[in-house]
């Protein structure tokens, strides 16, 4: 049996395989070259204080084309419509830049350049604001700058700092993403390229990547069905790693972090370098520690939320000519401490617990784990084969190999007070995905790109305890999408077919039985950009997204850990299905910047739990009962954000988010929505202390939360808390101690040490958030360049 | 060119061989069987000087949580009589007796039994074995009946799991591993 089903995984790998390397060939001979010309211009400016830099030399890479900015730091290219070309930026005193860019009309590009304090550097900076313009979403990109701001947190941590997305918590550990009130399988992950597979069904179960990894995170909001295929309802997060480099000796970065209030500390080191022997030949490895114990709300600990947490990655590239090859690893593992307060007995017990309205018991401040506990593995691989054709476009293969250990242990066997030695429940899921896309070049104004994807997934339950059922699932997908262009307008357009098949064995009338489904949908996406000028514009976006019901949602048939209440799955649901429209404004100039999106996600058959009328009477006593069904349901809202530099030293920000969900069916507010939130930062630019310390910053943040009104009656066990105010202080500078400059940054989160408790902390019926952390963060970056 | 097809050979072999590195269980295996539970709860109570009445009641859930519901079967006690009680934990599923999990276990277990409002004036129950540390267990007990008119109602039978909080005696776990009713007729 397991043969044939080997043979399988390997005929359709070969065959997708064949047909992407020998089907295009022809296609190639068959796009005429494009002789058209078009303008490439711009604007080079300071990346801090915005001025205008004259004299600063623009080459296309591997080519005669060149040019110099003049007096107001304008520079204007004419350059041939074609393949993906490289601009290489470089002016003495700042780091220089080398951008990817393809041609397809004329272009305004702007550049910022980071000056460089000792030498010139060949660091590349991507520059986040083509990314935010060129998608006709709402999108947000966290580059490395920001992401080291929020260093050894979780990784679902570090977004919070997009407008639009919230966080969904487990007690200090357990962290997941909500975008614009969706998250779980409702979310795309995308790690290295590779859609991330790991029981994202639970709510407790938080991505496994690693925080220290990710040198550029993208934050899609809204449906993205056609690019990302099924479960891109609520929107896609994209992790990037640094790629491996190209050229440069070896050198490397070690970050070290510590938190004061769970005794945190966190430490990353990453080293690359090139084969001198092997030309083109790049590599990178990286690793990372993590290490906290019990975290403290201000009148308690928080017993038993601690965290052990070890990672690291190998990235291996190759370049020759046009083709470009990549290979990556990264293995992930963490033990996760369970609050000890949330082992709740049933309903009754979860009532008492919320009455005291404090933890029963207290134990002084360990590092210890203890049970309940979750641990998790998680293991990446993937190679990715681009190749650029001169006169097609480039072609794209990836392979992604994933396999997700999921182990959760009880407080206790049940009547015994040994620690379990076994887990509750151990989940084993292997994913096996394959991705072929190509990017043609422009014909006429029109370029894009079409692709196919293909997953297999087989999940292996490993201990006695059901949670979910075994199963084997494939998935297929083919998208087409493309762009028009013209000066000041932008349309795009695009579709998706997928297709899923899934074999589970969910038990049934005590035993177990196989059940098979299947399911296919059309996505579609729709969009457009309009740019008034250089710095104002506007895009418009109607996209849609489907998924199918998750195995849980079919299967689940008991008491979820410690939410106490009675799931139970539902056979006949259909796909869910989503429509997002977003209007989203960009005005960016020197002094400003601003992006506000409006959004309304419809969503039809909208899968929920639904409570029903009575309970489930077990020997632990009765337990509310909750059926998945679906029904049509609304989200609207509005993000965003709005700086501005007052003074030379002197920039304020807002940020906010609204979200309103409503279940369209029984005609009441949908529960768990994220409440609105508001945030108003102070940012400082304080002057340099000699040449010693320089690039000085301080941010004074406020967040207020407000509180969540509206929610569905008499579903919930308490209603929802008191919103809150909390106060941040942030400081962070480059110290010039050694011959490359120490980055540190100093922290104090929740100043006053204020007792809170946020709508989407799942332990806000027994106890408080965590109160007061100081943090202390250092980057030493080292070695040759 | 050649170089490229070393690579695109690499790549494939690559993808082939990941491809077999599948789990040694198939998911096409249905799996292992279900956790283990409680599915039987039986009293005994005797009244006190005529060991020869003897009165029984039982909570059965053959199939566990969820799936049908338990079959319960009450009480019917005589006014103005004494019993004394034992209760009996049993998972018929494995032939297993829970119960003695209990006892070895009593310094970390507590059985609360509260008669509901309609009989709470005609009923006590009074555990009467204790633990090492001297507090009361509920695996023995009495109960006695007030004289009086025919009534009905029922009793809330709680085994309480002290793990963290220490046991004291008398308040309640957070983690309750029994929380059922059982009817109660008063002739």
């Amino acid at each position: 049996m397991r043969i044939v089903q080997c043979r399988h995984a390997v005929v359709w790998v070969g065959l997708t395989l064949g047909c992407i390397l020998s089907g295009w060939q022809p296609l190639q001979a068959g796009i005429a070259e494009q002789d058209e010309t078009a303008i490439l211009s711009g604007v080079v400016q300071d990346a801090e204080s915005g001025e205008p830099i004259v004299g600063v030399v623009l080459a296309v890479k591997d080519s005669p084309y060149g040019t110099t900015t003049d007096k107001d730091g304008y520079f204007r290219l004419d350059l041939k419509m074609q393949n993906e070309f490289s601009l290489q930026v470089t002016m003495l005193g700042y780091n220089s830049l080398e951008r990817q860019i393809f041609l397809d009309g004329d272009s305004v590009v702007n550049l910022k350049l980071k000056s460089a304090p000792v030498e010139g550097s060949e660091v590349t900076v991507e520059d986040e604001r083509d990314v935010v313009r060129e998608s006709t979403q709402s999108i947000t990109v966290l580059d490395e700058v920001q992401l080291q701001r929020t260093r050894g947190q979780t990784f679902s941590e570090t977004l919070k700092e997009v407008p639009g997305v919230t966080v969904l918590q487990t007690g200090p550990s357990i962290a997941k993403p909500v975008i614009r009130g969706l998250h779980s399988d409702r979310i795309v992950i995308v790690n290295a390229g590779v859609q991330q597979e790991g029981q994202q069904w639970g709510s407790e179960h938080a991505p496994a990547l690693d925080p220290f990894e990710a040198a550029r995170i993208e934050v899609l909001r809204g449906a993205a069905g056609v690019q990302y295929g099924s479960k891109a309802i609520g929107g896609v997060i994209r992790v990037s790693p640094q790629e491996a480099p190209e050229s440069g000796g070896v050198r490397g970065n070690l970050n070290l972090n510590g938190f004061s209030n769970n005794r945190h500390g966190a430490s990353a080191l990453s080293l690359q370098g090139t084969v001198p022997q092997i030309a083109g030949l790049g590599w990178r490895v990286q690793g990372s520690l993590r290490k906290a114990g019990d975290s403290s709300a201000p009148d308690y600990v928080l017993s038993n939320t601690g965290f052990a947490e070890q990672n690291g990655s190998v990235t291996l590239g190759l370049k020759r000519q046009d083709h470009r090859f990549t290979g990556y690893l990264s293995l992930f593992s963490t033990d996760l401490a369970i609050f000890r307060g949330s082992h709740i007995g049933n309903l009754s017990d979860l009532q008492r617990a919320i009455e005291r309205g404090r933890p029963a018991f207290e134990r002084e401040f360990t590092y210890e784990i203890d049970t309940p506990k979750q641990s998790i593995r998680h293991v990446l691989a993937s190679l990715n084969y681009k190749w650029q054709i001169p006169t097609a476009g480039v072609l794209e293969v990836q392979y992604g190999w994933q396999k997700n250990n999921r182990q959760e242990f009880d407080s206790h066997r049940r009547f015994s007070s040994e620690p379990p030695t076994e887990a509750a429940f151990a989940l084993e899921l292997t994913s096996h995905s394959v991705e072929s896309s190509f990017k043609h070049l422009p014909w006429k104004n029109i370029y894009g790109k079409f692709g196919v994807s293909a997953i297999r997934q087989g999940n292996v339950k490993q201990t006695t305890g059901y949670l979910i059922p075994n199963f084997r699932s494939y998935d297929v997908g083919a998208f087409l999408i493309e762009r028009w262009s013209a000066r000041k307008l932008t349309l795009e357009f695009g579709g998706r077919f997928d297709y899923r098949w899934i074999k589970a064995f969910p038990l049934i009338d005590r035993l177990f039985q196989e059940r098979r489904h299947s399911y296919s949908n059309v996505s579609g996406v729709l969009g457009m950009i309009y740019a008034f000028d250089e710095s104002f514009s506007f895009g418009i976006n109607l996209g849609s997204g489907w998924r199918a019901p998750g195995v849980n949602e079919l299967y689940s048939d008991g008491v979820h850990h410690g939410s106490a209440q009675f799931e139970l799955g539902n056979a006949d649901l259909q796909t869910e299905k989503s429509v997002t429209a977003d209007l989203t404004l960009n005005y960016e100039t020197d002094a400003a910047h601003a992006q506000l999106s409006f959004y309304r996600n419809q969503m039809n058959d909208y899968i929920y739990l639904f409570p029903e009328a009575d309970p489930v009477l077990t020997i632990r006593g009765a337990f509310p009962a909750f059926s998945y069904q679906q029904t049509d349901a609304r989200l609207t809202g509005f993000d965003g954000f709005a700086e501005y530099q007052f003074l030379s030293w002197y920039r304020l920000g807002v940020s906010g988010s609204l979200v309103r969900g409503d279940d369209q069916g029984r005609n009441e507010p949908l529960i768990f929505m994220p409440a609105d939130r508001f945030k108003l930062t102070h940012q400082f630019h304080l002057p340099d202390a000699g040449r010693l310390w320089t690039e000085n910053h301080l941010h004074l943040t406020t967040q207020m939360v407000a509180r969540q009104d509206r929610f569905p009656e008499g579903i919930d066990y308490a209603d929802p808390p008191a919103g809150y105010t909390l106060w941040h202080l942030d400081f962070d500078g480059q110290l010039s101690i050694a011959e490359r400059p120490l980055n540190i940054s100093f922290s104090v989160q929740n100043i006053f040490n204020s007792s809170y408790r946020d709508y989407l902390s799942r332990f806000r019926y027994y106890v408080d958030d965590p109160g007061r952390t100081i943090i202390l963060r250092l980057q030493i970056p080292f070695g040759s360049h | 060119m050649k170089f490229t097809h070393i690579l695109k050979f690499v790549f494939l072999a690559a993808v082939l061989v990941l491809a077999g590195c599948e789990s040694s269980v198939e998911p096409e295996d249905p799996g292992p069987g279900e956790e283990e539970v409680i599915t039987t709860v039986n009293f005994t109570l005797t009244e006190v000087g005529n060991t020869s009445n003897v009165v029984t009641a039982q909570w059965r859930d053959l199939d566990g949580e969820g799936g049908s519901d338990p079959v319960i079967s009450g009480f019917t006690l005589e006014a103005g009589k004494t019993y004394t009680g034992a209760i009996e934990l049993l998972n018929e599923e494995e032939n297993e007796d829970i119960t003695e999990e209990v006892e070895e276990e009593a310094d970390e277990h507590q059985f609360f039994y509260t008669p509901d409002a309609a009989i709470a004036s005609r009923v006590t129950v009074t555990i009467t074995d204790t633990d090492g540390n001297n507090l009361p267990v509920g695996l023995e007990y009495t109960v006695t009946v007030s004289a009086g008119a025919a009534v009905t109602g029922s009793i809330n039978v709680v085994l309480g799991h002290y793990d963290d909080a220490p046991k004291d005696g008398t308040t309640r776990s957070d983690e309750s591993d029994i929380d059922i009713d059982i009817p109660i007729t008063i002739n």
